[in-house]
């Protein structure tokens, strides 16, 4: 009787305690701002002739990764697994003494003439797997598949949406006795797949992808006149849209993709002119006695952003289409140019010239919050990623006396050289490809 | 004649049965060992409790959380068994009080003998004594005395911090060594209102054996949500954050803990 009583009186005891237990809370508010740790395994296969395939995949994945300045990649020498080893599952101790925090596995099966691609991706620290997909391509498109690998491993552990399968446009600059060659050329993120669009004959300028990247606008000064022409990417056939004699700067597309927004002189005024692709109807925007130039529509269509002179030095304005209503954006010293909206549509990246200096910059959208990221003897004409997270520009390097393209991280970290051939500049990136 | 001779054979018969029967009524006396002098000898009702409450208390935090049922039914037994041993220690000081009573008298300490000693070794009864190198005791029981009363001050220390809070120190402390271990994921630059609560299950050590988030400001279906919480609980199962730096002796107020990752510091 006495041990029941005794029971009894632990029992209330316990719950007494349990719902009286207060659970410690805090709060952590910063964190570290560091490249997460990748371990990129080659693939898996059983089959000898898919070895070669195997092994590019895996560099383009390292490098697209490693070239986002958020992963740091390792070199397969310091692997504890092998491949056949990491079939089914890894041993996850065994990748702990290398910090490593994000395992990528796969395996390679080869159907017919098409590979089957199954890709695994495995939280290191929480000893689980966080992804697996599974692909199908020819052998002919491992390039893509590995940009498309690389983003969804990208979008997985960021949270960010991915911007490896884009591409670049850029003018290439090639110097031939003592004479420049300008050809638009386009090309993967990384630097591989130059094509080039034009021939070189004629005079060459600002590409501009459409939102859809089905087609390209351009500048030509075919005949000495500037005329614009749209280029199809796929069928390769080029349309005439009009000669502009007196246009102060090249076209850009709305986000519908059926107009294009440039700068018209007419009389000596430089104002804002809206040409719809469609039926060739020029609307005029802005109508005054200032210089407004550079436009450039923001991802909803609804508003534009310019550099007018209206107030003395080239500064940045913004206009609501539907009211006409113009706001200065920018208030600092130097002139303000080539204004471009981010495709998450919050902040504004631009050129300064200040003090003989260039400098590429971002502010948001209301022109509060200005940070210039980079600098040079001349840094220009920015273009946001897919997901308006790096920006690419031009940089003149006066030392090796040449253009070379530049990307940087939005934060202002991680400033990089995209390798080509010749000379190049006035970038544009092009949306993500539709998978 | 012969009736006083049957008379005497009766009567020795008697004695001899009276002397022999005696053994078998009477249990046989107690031998009383060379007098040992004890400084101290609290061999009281309370003392005995608190101690042996002290040592379970410690060899509970050793292993970790022992479940309180168990424990409890040890201390019942304990009890009776307790009770048992101050009785017989109580009779047989009594005894050695007589034998001893002006040695006692001398040295105004109280004395146990060396029976008492063994009776109370296997029942786990705690004696302090400076002078235990000078007991006839083995060495082993020795030692496990001399631990015991090494153990019994910090106990009751421990007892005492248990009921202190966790103080802002021990939280700064608890916070830097979080704050290594996160790395915020690059989505989040551009993304607020990204907070991730992260229950926390921890053992003595300050090891986190468990770790599940809590609640999210927004729907996991989100990615940056997906990543930001992802992030949080990579931090607290990470090798750098394992053990976290908190006092041993509060564990049981940390023993959960609800850590709240928020990043809206790092975007302004």
């Amino acid at each position: 009787m006495k041990k029941l009583y005794l029971s009894i009186i632990t029992l209330c005891s316990l719950i007494f305690n349990i719902s009286h237990s207060e659970t410690l809370e805090i709060s952590i508010t910063e964190g570290e701002v560091r490249k997460t740790n990748i371990a990129i395994s080659e693939f898996y296969s059983s089959n000898d002739k898919t070895a070669d395939i195997i092994k590019k995949i895996n560099v383009v994945m390292n490098n697209n990764l490693m070239s986002s300045g958020l992963f740091q990649t390792f070199d397969k020498q310091a692997f504890m697994q092998k491949p056949n080893e990491m079939r089914f599952r890894p041993k996850f101790a065994d990748w702990r003494p290398l910090n490593i925090e994000i395992l990528v596995t796969g395996k390679v099966i080869l159907v017919d003439d098409k590979f089957k691609i199954e890709m695994y991706v495995w939280d290191i620290i929480r000893q689980k797997q966080i992804l697996s997909k599974r692909y199908m391509i020819s052998g002919n498109s491992w390039r893509r598949l590995s940009h498309l690998m690389s983003d969804d491993i990208y979008t997985r552990v960021t949270g960010e949406t991915g911007y490896f399968d884009s591409r670049i446009l850029f003018v290439s600059e090639q110097r031939k006795n003592n004479h420049r060659i300008k050809k638009i050329a386009i090309m993967d993120l990384d630097g591989a797949n130059i094509k080039y669009i034009t021939n070189g004959r004629y005079i060459a300028l600002t590409p501009r992808f459409s939102p859809d990247r089905e087609h390209i606008a351009y500048m030509s000064y075919k005949k000495g006149i500037p005329s614009i022409y749209l280029h199809n990417i796929r069928n390769g056939q080029v349309k005439f849209l009009g000669k502009f004699k007196n246009m102060t700067y090249a076209p850009r597309f709305s986000p519908d993709g059926k107009k294009l927004i440039f700068s018209y002189a007419v009389s000596g005024r430089s104002n804002i002119w809206v040409m719809n692709i469609i039926s060739g109807k020029f609307t005029q925007i802005t109508n005054n006695t200032y210089i407004d130039t550079s436009p450039a529509y923001s991802p909803d269509g609804k508003n534009i952003v310019f550099t007018s002179n209206r107030n003395g030095s080239p500064q940045i304005y913004s206009m609501e289409l539907s009211s006409g209503k113009v706001k200065r954006l920018t208030i600092g010293d130097g002139s303000y140019t080539t204004p471009v909206v981010s495709p998450r549509g919050d902040l504004i990246a631009f050129t300064k010239q200040s003090n003989g200096k260039f400098y590429i910059g971002v502010m948001n959208v209301d022109g509060t919050g200005e940070r210039l990221i980079s600098n040079s003897f001349l840094d220009e004409g920015p273009s946001f990623s897919p997901n308006g997270r790096t920006l690419i520009f031009f940089r003149n390097d006066i030392e090796l006396g040449k253009t070379k393209l530049m990307t940087i991280d939005i934060t202002g970290y991680n400033l990089r050289e995209i390798k080509t051939p010749y000379g190049a500049s006035d970038p544009n990136w092009s949306s993500l490809n539709k998978r | 004649m012969k009736k006083s001779i049957l008379i005497s054979l009766v009567m020795h018969i008697v004695v001899v049965l009276f002397f022999v029967g005696i053994n078998f009524i009477y249990p046989k006396k107690i031998e009383v060992p060379p007098r040992v002098i004890l400084d101290v000898a609290i061999i009281t009702d309370k003392g005995i409790k608190a101690k042996k409450a002290d040592i379970k208390k410690q060899k509970k935090q050793k292993i970790k959380a022992v479940k309180k049922n168990i424990k409890h039914k040890k201390i019942v037994k304990k009890k009776t068994v307790k009770k048992k041993i101050i009785k017989k220690t109580k009779l047989k000081l009594n005894a050695q009080k007589k034998i001893k009573s002006k040695t006692i008298k001398q040295t105004k300490n109280k004395t146990i003998s060396k029976k008492v000693l063994k009776d109370l070794k296997p029942k786990k009864t705690v004696v302090s004594d400076s002078n235990t190198k000078k007991n006839t005791f083995t060495k082993k029981k020795e030692s496990k005395i001399i631990n015991k009363v090494k153990y019994s001050p910090n106990k009751s220390k421990i007892t005492q911090d248990l009921n202190q809070k966790i103080t802002k120190d021990d939280l700064l402390i608890l916070r830097n060594q979080i704050k290594q271990c996160w790395k915020v994921p690059a989505g989040i630059t551009n993304a607020s209102n990204l907070i991730t609560k992260v229950k926390v299950e921890l053992i003595p050590t300050g090891k986190v054996i468990n770790a599940e988030i809590y609640q999210t400001s927004i729907s996991l279906s989100n990615h940056f949500m997906k990543a930001m919480s992802e992030s949080a609980l990579r931090a607290i199962l990470s090798d750098l954050c394992n053990p976290l730096k908190l006092p041993k002796e509060k564990y049981k107020q940390w023993k959960n803990i609800i850590i709240t990752f928020d990043p809206k510091q790092m975007l302004n």
